[in-house]
């Protein structure tokens, strides 16, 4: 039976063992084949030796060649070790290192929760943008109280035609009966009382900001942050309302 | 800032033990002793900036063979890049001037070698030249490398047939 050729490969390399390596040598002299697959390996094994020779002659000049070089650059004063800022080590304190988690998670926790409740949640709807209206201003024209605050919006454009947002938003405030007035491309939007404002604001999802400046007498409160509504009538007989 | 005595001596017997090893590898690789010298002597400035982190010696050899070896093979793929950019630019393969001389050099050992040597894949040609030039046990070559002994084993044994088949070849051409 013939010797494994991977076996005859480990065998050239020395990395056989007795006894194995004794069994192995007394097969070769028996088999003819075995040793002709042998033969083949120790030819091209004898080349490469040669080629190794031949390099071996040049190594001591390199080998000192290098080590001068080295030693004029690695071995002198003041020499700076290269550092590999990749695989680099750094130590943080675990406290640091506990609160930089945390702003990560909660960083994290606030995107992904503005981008699962979408535009229309009332976390991102504060933000909505509509690019073509540069400002919207509120100011009061009115001086009574309510019910009959009058508002004046103006929407400022800088030349720009209204946008599809600005018409619907036109529109609806058309079919609710808020009178409007264009100029040009300014709009003056009249208020006539709160419900009108209450409709405005819910039908402007698109603009980015709104300031209301509320009238010095109206008998407003603000209750939370965005909501605008009527204040309870006040049961201590004081009549001046309090400006918010 | 600089290593201590005993490191910088640490340094010195690593390089006196490991650099005839990886130049001769990185020559039969890149076919150029003068490239060999310039990845050995970027080798050893790489180790020598973390001698800290490499304390052991054989981990240091280890490391070092395959650092070398790395950039050996990135060698040979940036000359390989240039020379074909080289032809594109001049929009015509080059050709080698088959000489008289350059024939008679072809049936030299060594050219022979290196001619078998290019044409088998580098995952047995690589392990075939840190047996054959690096004297390294099929042990170190698999820690130098992240391979099993027994991977090794196979790659050798592919690469050295492979070779003694393209070798076989050459000497019944060159006969």
């Amino acid at each position: 039976m013939a010797l494994d050729s991977e076996l005859l490969s480990a065998y050239l390399d020395g990395e056989i063992p007795s006894p194995w390596k004794e069994q192995i040598e007394e097969k070769l002299t028996e088999s003819a084949e075995d040793q002709k697959l042998y033969q083949s390996f120790l030819v091209s094994h004898e080349k490469l030796q040669v080629d190794r020779a031949e390099i071996d002659k040049g190594i001591p000049e390199i080998e000192d060649r290098v080590w001068k070089s080295l030693s004029q650059e690695i071995f002198r004063p003041g020499y700076k070790l290269r550092k590999d800022i990749w695989h680099s080590r750094v130590s943080i304190p675990v406290p640091l290192a506990a609160v930089a988690a945390l702003l990560l998670f909660f960083s994290l926790g606030f995107t992904i929760a503005r981008q699962t409740l979408g535009p229309d949640s009332p976390l991102t709807s504060v933000q909505a943008v509509d690019t073509s209206v540069s400002a919207i201003s509120a100011t009061p024209v009115g001086s009574g109280g309510l019910p009959n605050i009058q508002t004046l919006f103006s929407t400022q454009l800088a030349g720009v035609p209204l946008s599809l947002d600005q018409i619907t938003l036109m529109q609806r405030l058309s079919q609710s009966g808020v009178p409007l007035t264009g100029e040009g491309v300014g709009v003056t939007i009249n208020l006539q009382d709160v419900d009108q404002l209450l409709q405005l604001l819910q039908g402007a999802s698109n603009i980015r900001e709104i300031s209301i400046e509320l009238p010095g007498h109206g008998d407003l409160e603000l209750l939370g942050e965005p909501t605008l509504m009527p204040s309870r009538p006040r049961m201590n007989g004081q009549g001046e309302s309090s400006n918010q | 800032m600089n290593w201590s005595k005993d490191q910088e001596a640490r340094f010195h017997r690593v390089y006196k033990e490991v650099f005839p090893i990886i130049t001769r590898v990185t020559s039969r690789i890149t076919n150029s002793t003068e490239a060999a010298e310039e990845v050995c002597h970027e080798a050893f400035i790489r180790y020598y900036a973390r001698l800290d982190q490499i304390p052991d010696e054989p981990q240091a050899k280890y490391w070092l063979i395959r650092v070398s070896k790395n950039l050996a093979l990135n060698y040979i793929k940036r000359k390989k890049r240039e020379k074909r950019a080289y032809e594109r630019l001049l929009k015509e393969p080059t050709r080698e001037v088959q000489s008289g001389e350059t024939l008679v050099v072809r049936k030299e050992t060594r050219k022979e070698v290196q001619e078998a040597l290019e044409q088998i894949p580098e995952k047995y040609r690589v392990i075939l030249i840190m047996k054959e030039y690096g004297d390294l046990s099929y042990k170190e070559i698999g820690e130098a490398l992240g391979l099993t002994e027994g991977n090794v084993k196979v790659r050798a044994f592919r690469g050295r047939e492979k070779l003694a088949a393209l070798l076989q070849q050459g000497g019944n051409y060159g006969s």
